[in-house]
């Protein structure tokens, strides 16, 4: 599939102007991206900043039907949305929009329960690696010697990983992606659309307001993280595996930019010692190596 | 005057029985549940007929009555009639979202299988329910399996009734009702029909007229949806005697009254209050006390939320003493109904003697000689 840029904004007014959204914003650019590639979608929102930036009632800068849920409720209303439209004979996409923190941490069982039962449901989790709605909190998704304002000397755990959580549910797709790379997100997501069951899309959402980085480089962000091996695109069909082209090229380490390119440009990571990097290093290069195995 | 055009059926059944019976006849499209004691026969006997083809509905199975009740809101504004139900621990669990259909006001129809709260005990009280008495719910306490099947109709229809539009509860004590049977008259699916129209959404989530539901609400907008759920409650109050005069005048039974009054009210002089099935109970005791030469009247509160204070008020006008048991208690003060009925004495200036006790906690037996007892105490 062949798509060019200016094709994203086919429908430029899924999110309206007005929002709330801080300059550079990374979740702005994959919601425009990932609602515009969609028909007829039904948006669910638990708590995150995708709740918050939307405007305050009775407002709303999202141009399509929200449901904005409690933190915890977002794949089982999805669930509900999608039985039930599915009942009275409307085609509709039922999209599940949360942050990190709704999906690594305190969303875990409406969203296991749901794709446990194959709901049809695409559940898409911008991710900025922290609490960002309430103001930089550390989450599960959170990478080790990040520092945010419940770890202020730098976060001693490592970041959890979604992606292999969900492939524990043999799902029917998951994909990795990246505001870095929006025409790759808006494949993946066309890809997903046309996929009936629970598809999960883990997309890097770059936040310049809690990272401490430029608000102009948000999308450089994103691409440095893949070109370091940071954040690697692949898709799962199947149980099966595929690293994306530009994470494919970056497999062998040497062919990585140097990691400390990507966290120089923020804030989060600079007391990091060349020791915390290199447990970063290895974490990340243990992630890949566990992806891996799935190919 | 009962218009029925189709002969009932009578059956042995047990409370949840009767709830599963009631919930087909009105046909719901989604039903999610979590199983929890004493709630667990009624989506045993919901999910085998969705099984089996009785009931054509989507039953979710989800992982928590906290999801039970999160697919329950996105299917009831997917725009299709919607059910639940839980007990207890079930019901603290998904309480962050009992309250999010009640105040943003999400027709579910719920029953609450009433059952002790922590530590651990499965017998009946009333904590549970009590607890969400100020969630935006309408309640209902049944006092046997019949009207736990005629108000679970009713439920349906005062939910979706369009100057209403919220979430009803409707309670039923564990084990005494949900697993005790007894004879329950079951009307025609052609007549409920008649009752129940197919579900009409006041508003849904559908792509052709995008809107965001529950978003971020400023102090200004939050008063003003206080302000309608509060008008919502006040239009409750006069629909809800219409569904059931509607039901009594359709079915041949329930009553159109929120409260119900048994035995002469205008030749009392005490009123015993409790509810459900310690409302009935207390029906057996007035026998007792008239040997005794004490007239006692039992009302009952069949509707706790919206409080009928007119129709309590016009009944404890006509008696010199009230005894209000209550099955619950708001630590720190008292029973939850003896609060609110001494209020009401008080803001119509009725100067009554006025007692209050609390029993049957955590499934305790009270019976009608206990109830007789202590209404001689007070004579």
């Amino acid at each position: 599939m062949s798509i060019k840029i200016p094709q994203l904004l086919d429908r430029p007014d899924v999110l309206l102007r007005g929002n709330f959204a801080c300059a550079g914003c990374g979740l702005s650019i994959a919601y425009r991206t990932t609602i515009s590639a969609l028909e007829n979608p039904i948006v669910v929102i638990p708590a995150c900043c995708a709740s918050v930036i939307q405007s305050l009632h009775p407002n709303v800068t999202y141009n399509v039907p929200t449901l904005n849920i409690a933190f915890a409720a977002h794949a089982s209303a999805a669930s509900g949305i999608s039985r039930g439209k599915k009942r009275r004979g409307e085609k509709v996409t039922t999209v599940v929009w949360t942050g990190d923190g709704g999906t690594y941490d305190i969303g875990v069982s409406t969203w296991s329960g749901a794709a446990e039962r194959n709901e049809d449901i695409l559940h898409c989790c911008y991710d900025n690696g922290f609490y960002s709605n309430t103001g930089a909190q550390r989450s599960g998704a959170t990478p080790r010697g990040a520092v945010t304002t419940t770890t202020p000397t730098g976060k001693t755990e490592k970041r959890k990983s979604i992606a292999r959580i969900m492939m524990a549910h043999d799902i029917p797709y998951i994909a990795t992606a990246s505001v870095g790379y929006p025409r790759d997100l808006y494949t993946k997501v066309k890809k997903a659309s046309q996929i009936e069951g629970y598809r999960f899309i883990l997309i890097d959402a770059p936040c310049p307001t809690g990272w401490n980085s430029d608000p102009a480089i948000t999308r450089e962000l994103g691409r440095l993280a893949v070109q370091t091996g940071y954040f690697p695109l692949f898709e799962v069909e199947n149980g099966k595996l595929t690293f994306s082209r530009r994470s494919e090229r970056v497999r062998d380490p040497e062919r990585r930019k140097p990691l400390e390119e990507y966290l120089s440009k923020q804030g989060r990571f600079k007391q990091m010692t060349s020791d915390d990097i290199e447990a970063l290093s290895k974490d990340l290069q243990r992630e890949w190596d566990l992806l891996a195995r799935f190919e | 005057m009962v218009q029925t055009l189709e002969k009932q059926k009578i059956e042995l059944l047990t409370g949840n029985e009767s709830v599963a019976t009631a919930v087909k006849l009105a046909r719901p499209q989604v039903i999610a549940a979590y199983p929890i004691t004493p709630q667990t026969t009624i989506v045993e006997t919901l999910s085998r007929m969705v099984a089996e083809g009785e009931l054509d509905c989507d039953y979710v199975n989800v992982e928590s009555e906290h999801s039970a009740m999160g697919a329950a809101i996105g299917a009831s504004l997917s725009g299709v009639r919607t059910f639940t139900a839980t007990s207890a621990h079930g019901l603290l669990y998904m309480g962050e979202l009992v309250w999010w259909a009640g105040v943003t006001r999400i027709p579910i129809v719920m029953p609450v299988v009433n059952r002790s709260l922590n530590p651990w005990n499965i017998w009946p009280d009333h904590q549970d329910s009590m607890t969400f008495r100020d969630a935006g719910w309408i309640q209902f306490y049944a006092k046997n399996n019949q009207e736990v099947l005629d108000l679970t109709l009713c439920a349906f229809k005062i939910a979706e009734h369009h100057k209403i539009w919220m979430p009803v509860m409707v309670c039923l004590d564990g084990f005494i009702l949900s697993h005790t049977s007894a004879q329950v008259s079951i009307p025609s699916q052609k007549d409920v029909d008649d009752f129940l129209p197919p579900f009409k959404p006041l508003a849904m989530l559908d792509p052709k007229d995008p809107f965001a539901h529950g978003s971020l609400t400023d102090s200004q907008g939050i008063w003003e949806q206080r302000m309608s759920l509060i008008d919502g409650f006040e239009n409750s109050r006069v629909i809800i005697p219409k569904v059931f005069a509607e039901f009594t005048e359709k079915f041949g039974r329930l009553g159109k009254d929120m409260i119900e009054i048994t035995g002469d009210i205008n030749n009392a002089d005490v009123a015993i209050m409790a509810l459900g099935t310690l409302g009935e109970e207390a029906e057996q005791a007035l026998e007792v006390l008239n040997e005794k030469g004490i007239k006692a009247v039992v009302v009952r509160l069949r509707v706790f939320r919206p409080f009928p204070k007119k129709e309590l008020i016009t009944a404890l006008k006509k008696v010199s003493k009230v005894l209000v048991i209550d099955r619950a208690v708001s630590f720190g003060n008292a029973g939850q109904m003896a609060i609110e009925v001494q209020t009401e004495l008080y803001a119509n200036k009725i100067e009554i003697e006025f007692h209050q006790i609390i029993r049957g906690l955590g499934g305790m037996d009270v019976t009608y000689m206990e109830i007789a007892a202590e209404v001689e105490k007070i004579m």
